[in-house]
């Protein structure tokens, strides 16, 4: 039995890969989208517990992203981590004003992402 | 008179004691007045004078006089000295002395009037000493002694204010009737001995009495004239019997006030003027004043304003310029008065009468000129006409504190326009900052983005390998090695990019231009995307002409930018599809096109993709993915080369990438003399390259070149030409006075030879291998006065001869060429504004391409017909000319994609494009032209009506050159395909035109056309103009008639003086 599903989107493909197989090694089931509206379309179909989400993504950025999935019901209860290169303080309030629960900033370690995912799974779970 | 005086006390007679007591007296008064109301030098005089005169009577009474009758004459002749000194401190006295110079006006009467007493004192003694035996020679030469103090009179008469010239004519009159009873008696008309003699020497004596007592009296007059003022300026405006037409000075005064008044209040400087000219014309009475003003510092006053009521009807349009020469002929020392300038009817008959507000006629009493000046430099003046007897010494003051206060505004008007100009340089700046800073944050952003991006890859990859290492397939380890090697050359090149393009915007960029053979390169470029493309699934396609395309380039930079543009297409092109590179061969230019079957570029991104970050939003970025840099680059290194790249959409099939790389057959001398050396020789390098095109484009020329002179060697080397070889570029060195070019900078005049092998002058000292074609035109480059090199141009594109026209063009453009050879000069202090100047050049380059070279210049034909059909000047024409060629440079900021949209503009759209008008005047004005063409550029959307742009100007307001402009440009755009219409025929656009007349264009500018496409046989074929008849009609042989070569004025006016 999987730990959990978790959703990966990111337009770099080789992003998705190695978190496939990072978060996919720690025992969850891993599903990737490399836009906005496959991010959109596939939270609705699998109901992830966790969504990974880059912010800098063509057409519908991540913040988009994220609001539109918190004014969905099937999806707004659904935790969203937002992975992103900009660091600033503003980018931070913007995301969680977007509704996401944590802002990881790139590069980030593996590692940390992996634990934080746990820590929101089981808290769900 | 003294001499007669004199005469009695040494003859010894009776009551010669009184008489030289009493005139003693009356002198001692009267000059130690004049010591005390004049300056230093004036003292000096007076007193010297006194204590010669002192002497001389002291040594004519001595005892030793009886003995010795030479130290007679020596007293006498000392007597005279200081007579003379005495004269002079009258005349200097009161300032009098600018008016009469001592040099001239005191010197030259005063010498007359000493050598002709001194000479009748001597005769007389001698006669007395050789008893009586040469009498008659004697008196004959009295006649000179009055004659002598006539001409002192005659000064005094001029001296004094012209209501008073009655005492000095008295006198005058009197010395007349005394050299008149003097050459009777001479004659012995009068028979008589002693009886008539001394009825001549009472005329003598009273004619020399009346004069000084004019002078007297003259002073007198004036300190209660001063008095007078002071008191009327106390009473107020009280006084109600004041004399109809001649104002006193407390009208004057309370008139100045009440300017000054109104001066403080109104801030236009055109209102002032208008004030400053009404109270002019009030004073004087006659109601005619003007005042006229150095606009440029050419040389030629124009009207500033004025007044009038006294002008007739018909005439009150005609106050024509006036030319600095003029101005200077008629103010001169000899009617100069007290600072000003009076002129009368007959002085100003032939080109004084322009001088004259209204010109001359009945009732013109005196003209005055006041002119004004600031530090040497004659700044305009004001001319004012009495109809009365004369000025008043108060009018005078009056007016010149008028011509003072004019002088104020004028010099407050160009503080006022130096400090808007400092203020726009200020926003401009700043504009420059917020947009460096705008670009530094988009760079930033951009860039940290794509540096983290491949750092994230790498940084994941590694972490997840180090923790897995021993549980990891071999083949995905192979994988992660593979991503890892990947991403690491993404960073290595974003950084290279960086680089790059830092190098490149700092100049510092090495560059080395030889000759590339293209199809060698891209070949090259495309076997190394192979991989690339394949991994993408994109086919490629290569089409290159079998002849070798060969340009000066340089090879590293084209490489790049053929590896960023085709990586770029392989990019954006989806699995299976095609990216196709075509090499073709132009004219003057290698044509590469880089084509893929991606989903193409949104419009509004067509002209931005190539702005560096131009990516302000993310989501854009990560569409055209990068680092914002890599068309950036591309345009920089294509700019590099002096060639052009743009980006269009092929309907459903992708974007394709156009690069016009020219084939130049331009060269720069290396940089080794001259004075225009630049650090950074590339820049240089495309500087005068830019340059040369320009003037072979505007010429037609296949061959053009720019010679420089070495002051030092008295030698000229060319340092850029167009159609010659390196070589002869490099080493041509001319003499001055030898072969053509020197031959130019010798007798500083233009060659225009329109057959060299019949030419018998230069025929022989024609080099063969620069002069290969028969018809050339050279032309000496001005800085001032001074000759600093040469243009030349020779070969005709269309193999025709050039004409006068075409030297005139060229003539027209050295004031451009040299303005910028200084700023080159310049460049290094000034990088900012050496930028704008290249793409000042290079946009008049594209405009032309645009436009078709030789459809412009059918335009510039009929332009100019119009013009000399409106008989427009010699350098409106030149103006027009150079303007037609300049107008709608703006258009070259315009998006592409509204300058060639097919379909109707949107209103946002349009009003992009009304700002063309505006950007061609920002990018036209580092060239430093004459305001007429900026004006052009500036005006020619502006309707007769006032519903034009940009300013709303109306009827005359619109200068004469841009009303004409806006014709014939309406013309072309109608005859061509407009933006949502098929074209106009000729008849169509006529018709049209004529509709236009009194609301979009001045009906006479209309008449003239539509006079001017008649006699010149215009056509329309293709939507190009034709001109069917080669007529000589441009200038009309205009420059020969008028005396004055239309170029040497247009030389030294296009360039201003402040753009220095």
């Amino acid at each position: 039995m999987k730990k959990g599903k978790i959703l990966v989107v990111d337009d770099e493909v080789n992003l998705t890969h190695i978190l496939e197989f990072s978060i996919g090694a720690e025992g969850y089931e891993v599903i990737t989208a490399l836009n906005g509206e496959e991010a959109i379309e596939k939270a609705r179909r699998e109901r992830p517990d966790l969504i990974i989400l880059d912010v800098m993504m063509p057409r519908i950025d991540g913040y988009e992203a994220c609001r539109i999935l918190k004014s969905n019901v099937l999806t707004k209860n659904i935790p969203v981590i937002l992975l992103t290169a900009k660091g600033r303080e503003i980018d931070k309030k913007l995301g969680f004003e977007a509704g996401a629960i944590d802002y990881i900033v790139k590069p980030f370690s593996p590692n940390k992402l992996i634990e934080r995912i746990h820590e929101l799974v089981s808290c769900r779970k | 008179m003294f001499s007669g005086g004199l005469d009695k006390i040494l003859t010894g007679e009776a009551g010669s004691v009184t008489y030289v007591i009493v005139i003693s007296l009356f002198s001692l008064i009267y000059f130690a007045r004049i010591a005390a109301s004049t300056g230093a030098r004036g003292r000096r005089n007076v007193v010297l004078g006194m204590a010669l005169l002192l002497m001389a009577r002291i040594i004519s009474v001595a005892p030793a006089s009886a003995v010795y009758p030479q130290l007679v004459i020596f007293a006498h002749t000392v007597g005279l000295v200081g007579l003379y000194l005495l004269f002079v401190s009258v005349v200097t006295m009161r300032g009098l002395e600018k008016a009469f110079p001592v040099e001239g006006g005191v010197l030259v009467p005063g010498i007359i009037t000493g050598v002709l007493v001194g000479g009748v004192m001597c005769l007389n003694f001698s006669w007395k000493l050789a008893d009586n035996a040469a009498y008659p020679l004697v008196l004959s030469f009295s006649t000179f002694a009055p004659a002598g103090f006539l001409v002192g009179a005659a000064c005094k008469a001029r001296m004094m204010g012209l209501k008073r010239r009655f005492l000095p004519v008295a006198s005058g009159i009197f010395l007349v009737a005394a050299a008149a009873l003097a050459g009777f008696c001479s004659l012995g008309f009068l028979g008589g001995e002693s009886a008539w003699r001394q009825l001549f020497r009472m005329m003598d004596v009273a004619g020399f009495f009346v004069l000084l007592a004019s002078a007297v009296l003259d002073q007198e007059l004036y300190v209660r004239d001063l008095w007078a003022s002071g008191r009327g300026k106390k009473r107020g405006s009280s006084t109600g019997g004041r004399i109809e037409g001649t104002p006193d000075a407390e009208t004057v005064i309370s008139n100045i006030l009440e300017i000054e008044k109104k001066i403080m209040s109104s801030g236009r400087v055109a209102e002032i003027f208008k004030e400053i000219v009404d109270s002019a014309a009030e004073i004087a009475g006659g109601g005619r004043a003007a005042l006229r003003l150095a606009r440029t510092e050419g040389g030629v006053f124009e009207q500033a304003a004025c007044s009038w009521k006294g002008i007739q009807e018909d005439s009150r349009a005609a106050n024509p310029p006036v030319a600095r020469d003029t101005l200077e002929r008629y103010c001169r020392e000899d009617r100069a008065f007290d600072g000003v300038f009076v002129l009368e009817a007959e002085d100003l008959h032939g080109s004084g009468e322009s001088l004259v507000p209204g010109g001359v006629d009945a009732d013109l009493g005196v003209a005055v000129l006041i002119p004004a000046s600031e530090s040497g430099v004659l700044r305009g003046f004001l001319s004012v006409v009495f109809s009365e007897k004369g000025p008043t010494r108060e009018a005078m003051a009056c007016l010149k504190l008028l011509a003072n206060r004019m002088l104020h505004t004028v010099q407050g008007e160009r503080d006022i326009v130096n400090m808007q100009e400092k203020d726009r340089k200020l926003a401009e700046y700043k504009e420059e900052l917020d947009s460096v800073n705008q670009l530094k944050s988009n760079f930033l952003s951009i860039v940290s983005h794509e540096l983290r991006t491949p750092l994230t890859s790498v940084k994941a990859y590694t972490e997840t390998l180090m923790e897995n290492v021993d549980t990891i397939k071999r083949n995905t380890i192979q994988d992660f090695l593979r991503v890892m090697g990947e991403e690491n050359e993404r960073l290595i090149k974003l950084v290279d990019n960086i680089l790059n393009y830092s190098q490149m915007e700092s100049g510092h960029l090495k560059v080395e231009k030889i000759p590339l053979d293209l199809n060698e390169l891209i070949e090259e470029v495309h076997k190394g995307m192979q991989k690339e493309a394949l991994a993408a699934n994109v086919n490629t396609e290569l089409r290159v002409p079998r002849h070798p395309v060969s340009v000066e380039a340089d090879k590293e930079l084209i490489g790049q930018l053929m590896q960023n543009l085709m990586s770029n297409a392989v990019k954006f092109t989806p699995c299976s599809g095609k990216v196709t590179v075509t090499l073709e061969e132009e004219a003057s230019a290698a044509r590469l096109v880089v084509q893929d079957t991606g989903k193409g570029i949104p419009e509004k991104q067509l002209e931005k993709v190539f702005e560096r970050f131009h990516q302000a939003d993310t989501s854009s970025t990560r569409e055209f993915g990068g680092s914002g840099l890599g068309l950036a680059i591309c345009k920089n290194i294509v700019e590099w080369h002096d060639g052009k790249i743009w980006v269009e959409n092929v309907k459903d099939s992708g974007a394709k990438f156009v690069i016009l790389l020219p084939m130049k057959d331009i060269v720069v001398r290396h940089a080794s003399s001259g004075g225009f050396i630049g650090s950074r020789r590339f820049e240089r390098e495309r500087y005068l390259t830019l340059l040369t095109e320009m003037i072979s484009e505007f010429l037609h020329a296949r061959k053009a070149s720019i010679m420089v002179l070495d002051e030092k060697q008295q030698v000229l080397r060319i340092i850029a030409a167009k159609g010659l070889d390196a070589e002869f570029v490099q080493n041509t060195r001319v003499e001055v006075g030898d072969r053509i070019a020197g031959h130019v900078v010798m007798n500083g005049e233009s060659i225009h030879v329109l057959d060299i092998e019949k030419d018998e002058e230069f025929g022989r000292s024609n080099n063969s291998s620069y002069y290969a074609t028969h018809s050339f035109v050279s032309v000496p480059m001005r800085d001032g006065e001074k000759i600093v090199g040469v243009l030349n141009v020779s070969d005709h594109i269309e193999k025709r001869e050039f004409n006068e026209a075409d030297k005139e063009l060229l003539e027209a453009l050295t004031g451009i060429v040299v303005s910028m050879l200084k700023k080159l000069e310049a460049f290094e202090r000034v990088t900012a504004n050496f930028g704008k100047l290249k793409e000042a050049m290079r946009s008049v380059l594209d405009l032309r391409e645009a436009w078709g070279g030789r459809n412009l210049s059918n335009l510039t034909r009929l332009a100019l017909a119009v013009g000399n059909r409106m008989d427009l000047d010699d350098w409106s024409l030149t103006a027009l000319r150079l303007g037609m060629n300049l107008y709608d440079l703006g258009l070259m900021k315009v998006p592409r994609s509204i300058r060639v949209k097919k379909e109707e503009l949107d209103r946002e759209e349009r009003e992009k494009l009304k700002e063309h008008t505006n950007a061609g005047y920002a990018l036209i004005s580092p060239l430093g032209l004459e305001g007429k063409i900026m004006k052009m550029v500036r005006s020619h959307h502006e309707h007769y009506d006032g519903t034009g742009y940009p300013d709303g100007l109306a009827g005359a307001e619109i200068p004469i050159e841009a009303r004409i402009v806006g014709v014939v440009d309406t013309f072309r755009a109608l005859i061509s395909e407009g933006p949502y219409r098929r074209s106009f025929s000729l008849d169509e656009a006529r018709n049209e035109i004529i509709r236009g007349s009194r609301t979009r264009f001045d009906p006479r500018v209309v008449g003239a056309f539509i006079k001017a496409l008649h006699d010149l046989g215009v056509r329309v074929c293709k939507n190009e103009l034709i001109i069917e008849i080669d007529k000589v009609d441009i200038h009309a042989g205009s420059a020969a008639e008028k005396g004055m070569p239309p170029a040497e004025r247009a030389r030294k006016q296009v360039v201003k003086e402040g753009s220095k």
